[in-house]
């Protein structure tokens, strides 16, 4: 397996860097107006030309950022950073997301929340994201509840959504695994490796993502993570 | 007017640096190899080379070493551009080049680099 690993996908993806600098390079430059002037058409067309080259950007760099999070090959910050402003944060990139499909955020965080812990807070940004957005990507109804509190140096942060219960639990944390479950109209299904490369990130900060037991209408997602202040 | 040497084997990329480069002043020539790039730089030599680590008949190490050799190392500026930023980066230490980007790299951002390191050399 390491040797496929080696010999083949980590040179894949180097390799594959070049042919999608041409692509998003030569998008950019033709809407810029680098050759001609593009139509409303021209431009809608490039623009997506650029989006899938974004898209298949991302799709590497998550993929060896998975495999390097099982490999233990990944290497953390551990720099002071205000954990609250970290959810805010998050929650500010979904937000035009969120209102455009009418959805809201409501957030409970507790007073046992530190003001300062010390991590990778990118990286936390970014497993926060992955979770949030799948709630804002499968929720049927307006309200997703953030709650966050801090208890025996894990920081929790808990995500409920209204969305249809996950039939398959065992299989969400599986990368490239997609259930049936329609996504809100409008916004990317993404390629199955959020929740899983949210797993995998949280592990490397000795905690992890789970899907808790909930019986309420919806789906109530855990993120720990082991960090001191 | 600025030289700009591009030495990249993907020949797509070459012409999307070179488009993305091209003003009235600097001519922009590109080479796939190292051995072109040796054989061009006898009658061409740049003030910046765009350099890929990983070319198809070796590796950008070849030129690095050329340019010291030929004591064009502190008068011609480089910039490394490669698919594998950890190995260029280790590379761009060693050899004390200028700048070191990880493909792809934004056009914006390319520019940029390229033209602070002309401003240098003038």
């Amino acid at each position: 397996m390491n040797e496929l690993l080696d010999k083949l996908l980590r040179p894949l993806a180097h390799n594959a860097r070049s042919p999608l600098n041409s692509i998003i390079g030569t998008s950019d430059l033709l809407l810029e107006g680098a050759y001609e002037e593009l139509n409303a058409r021209q431009t809608r067309a490039v623009t997506r030309v650029r989006r899938n080259g974004d898209k298949l950007l991302m799709l590497i760099e998550d993929t060896m950022t998975y495999i390097k999070a099982e490999l233990g090959e990944l290497n953390l910050m551990k720099s002071p950073f205000d954990p609250r402003s970290t959810i805010l944060n998050t929650l500010d990139v979904l937000k035009p997301q969120a209102e455009k499909n009418n959805k809201v955020f409501q957030l409970h965080l507790a007073d046992s929340i530190p003001p300062l812990l010390k991590g990778d807070d990118p990286t936390i940004h970014r497993i926060l994201l992955a979770v949030c957005y799948n709630a804002v990507l499968y929720s049927d109804e307006a309200l997703i509840t953030i709650e966050s509190d801090y208890v025996d140096e894990r920081w929790r942060i808990r995500v409920t959504d209204c969305g249809p219960t996950i039939e398959e639990p065992d299989k969400i944390f599986e990368p490239f695994w997609r259930g049936s479950t329609v996504v809100v109209e409008g916004l990317s299904s993404g390629y199955g490796l959020g929740l899983p490369l949210a797993n995998a990130l949280a592990r490397v900060m000795g905690g992890c993502v789970s899907l808790e037991k909930y019986s309420g209408n919806g789906n109530r997602f855990c993120i720990e993570l082991k960090l001191n202040g | 007017m600025s030289k700009i040497l591009i030495i990249e084997d993907d020949a797509d990329l070459c012409e999307t640096y070179t488009d993305i480069l091209t003003t009235d002043t600097c001519q922009i020539e590109s080479v796939h190899s190292t051995v072109a790039a040796l054989g061009r730089m006898r009658r061409f030599i740049p003030d910046v080379i765009i350099l890929d680590m990983q070319l198809a008949d070796g590796s950008g190490t070849v030129i690095l070493s050329y340019l010291e050799s030929a004591k064009l190392n502190k008068r011609v500026k480089v910039i490394i551009i490669s698919g594998h930023l950890p190995l260029a980066e280790r590379m761009a230490k060693y050899w004390k080049v200028d700048s070191c980007l990880e493909k792809p790299v934004p056009h914006t951002k390319l520019r940029e680099v390229v033209f602070n390191c002309m401003e240098k050399h003038e």
